[in-house]
């Protein structure tokens, strides 16, 4: 194995110096920049494949291994406008594929169906993958200079004589990032300078539009599910409008009505539906639109009090309204969060 | 300049270029490559020399030559420079000669500007000219784009 003969190699040089031999002056120039004399550690990796191409995960980022079922949409993979995301224990993970980050050609549709979730300060995502090989344990060695602007990459090691790329984690959330805005933040880049301030307010959220203009913002941690529901299959439970859905009844909550801006504008047969599940039971939020999802620090909130806002605040440069989604729901069911101890909802789940 | 001077030195799109010897650390011919995705445009890929990762250069990008024929492979000049170990791929790897300082001139300025910043100056040899590449200058890539994302 390669790593037995980049270890013996290393040690074979040590002890060339310890034992005060002339370590050959071409050797200490020639790798002047590689024979560090701290003593370098093995690194445990995971070894992925996006295409035919191998790189390497360092395993403090991952948290966990998902296999995509094939074609099972419930249990598989979702889009909201061009984003993917999949649905981890009832939690919305925003999904980006290595092979669209790194702009590796000669991919093929459906190829890539394992996720790798990972994290990275507070940046929590899937990374899709075409196949996961195995864990290894590698000796890191430094990025070619050339190659410091990439920013996906934190070094290089060799694996089987094959070169291998050690991916940055944080440095890919960054490049999904910077293609589309989707589901990391700025301060990610600069950890120390926010971290302290930003652990408690980073969160991921749904963007969502109201009416013509109106933008407003639902935790994700929150969110179940993203349904559509044709307008024909609404019924009436006295005077709520329901579904029948998952062999339950959902109850269907307007969000313009519940904020009170004006009924909703859109006849589109088909309704955006924000599914919350508490204790196995379902309430639908009606939407106009779904936007997008975005992480951020939500620092410049202020409140605005109106009804069911919990505060206002600023996500990508516009002003967004979150959306108090407790009350909105116990308002028009007052049952549904029932047993609840959770009072802090809007802070997310962050375990 | 009257001093004798030793260079290492290379084919590249029937050019005739040099290092000097010094700065070498070894030619070797074709070694496989492993491409970076998202890597510079002149960066070729990364080989492994002998259980260490060393970058690879395309001197004909970094020139602005045309790219070479996809049956012809490259041979590697690995250099010394303050960006780290890097091998540069040429096409064809030459003698190593001693060359006579008095025949020593600063590049001309009707030559392109990449090529006029990467040579540090020609010697005229009785029946063809040597380029003689700044290492330095051709190996950082802070002048050159950063592909285009």
């Amino acid at each position: 194995m390669n790593l037995l003969q980049t270890m013996e190699t290393k040690n074979s040089s040590i002890e060339l110096t310890s034992s005060g031999a002339s370590l050959p002056v071409e050797m200490g120039s020639v790798y002047g920049d590689s024979i560090s004399h701290k003593e370098q550690q093995a690194v445990p990796i995971l070894l992925v494949k996006s295409g035919d191409k191998s790189f390497a995960v360092p395993q403090e980022n991952l948290l966990e291994l998902v296999r995509l079922d094939k074609g099972g949409t419930k249990t598989g993979m979702e889009m909201i406008k061009g984003s993917p995301v999949y649905r981890l224990r009832g939690n919305l993970l925003p999904l980006v594929s290595l092979h669209e980050i790194l702009e590796i050609g000669g991919y093929q549709k459906g190829e890539q169906e394992k996720i790798v979730v990972l994290q990275a300060g507070e940046c929590r995502f899937g990374l899709l993958v075409s196949e996961i090989i195995n864990s290894e344990q590698i000796i890191e060695q430094p990025l070619p200079h050339c190659l410091k602007e990439t920013r996906v990459y934190t070094g290089t090691t060799i694996l089987d004589e094959k070169v291998i790329l050690i991916l940055d984690v944080l440095g890919l959330a960054n490049k999904a990032h910077a293609i589309k805005e989707n589901f990391t933040h700025e301060d990610a880049e600069k950890p120390d300078s926010h971290s302290k301030e930003s652990k408690d307010d980073l969160q991921t959220l749904l963007i969502i539009g109201i009416g013509k203009e109106g933008r407003m913002a639902i935790p994700l941690s929150q969110v179940a599910r993203l349904e559509k529901v044709r307008r024909s299959s609404v019924e009436k439970s006295g005077a709520l409008d329901v579904v029948q859905y998952r062999d339950s009844i959902m109850p269907l909550i307007y969000l313009s009505k519940s904020l009170g801006v004006g009924a909703s504008k859109s006849n589109k047969d088909m309704m955006d539906i924000v599914v919350f599940s508490h204790r196995s039971k379902n309430a639908g939020l009606v939407v106009d639109h779904i936007f997008d999802i975005a992480s951020e620090t939500l620092s410049k909130q202020r409140s605005l009090n109106r009804k069911n806002v919990f505060a206002t605040t600023v996500i990508q440069g516009q002003v967004t309204d979150l959306i108090d989604v407790e009350k909105t729901i116990c308002e028009v069911d007052p049952g549904f969060f029932q047993g609840t101890t959770d009072s802090g909802v809007i802070k997310g789940d962050k375990s | 300049m009257t001093k004798e001077n030793q260079f290492s030195t290379f084919y590249l799109d029937g050019l005739y270029f040099g290092v000097e010897v010094e700065q070498v650390q070894e030619v070797l011919r074709y070694h496989e490559l492993t491409s970076v995705p998202l890597a510079p445009f002149t960066v070729s890929g990364l080989i492994n020399l002998r259980g260490k990762v060393v970058a690879a250069m395309d001197l004909r990008r970094r020139l602005n030559m045309k790219d070479r024929e996809k049956d012809k492979l490259p041979m590697n000049v690995v250099v010394r420079t303050n960006n780290g170990v890097v091998s540069l791929l040429v096409d064809k790897i030459g003698d190593v000669l001693n060359v006579k300082g008095d025949t020593f001139e600063t590049p001309p300025d009707n030559i392109d500007e990449t090529t006029r910043e990467l040579i540090k100056g020609i010697y005229k040899l009785k029946d063809q000219l040597l380029l003689i590449l700044d290492t330095q200058e051709a190996t950082s890539i802070a002048t050159t784009d950063v592909s285009s994302n």
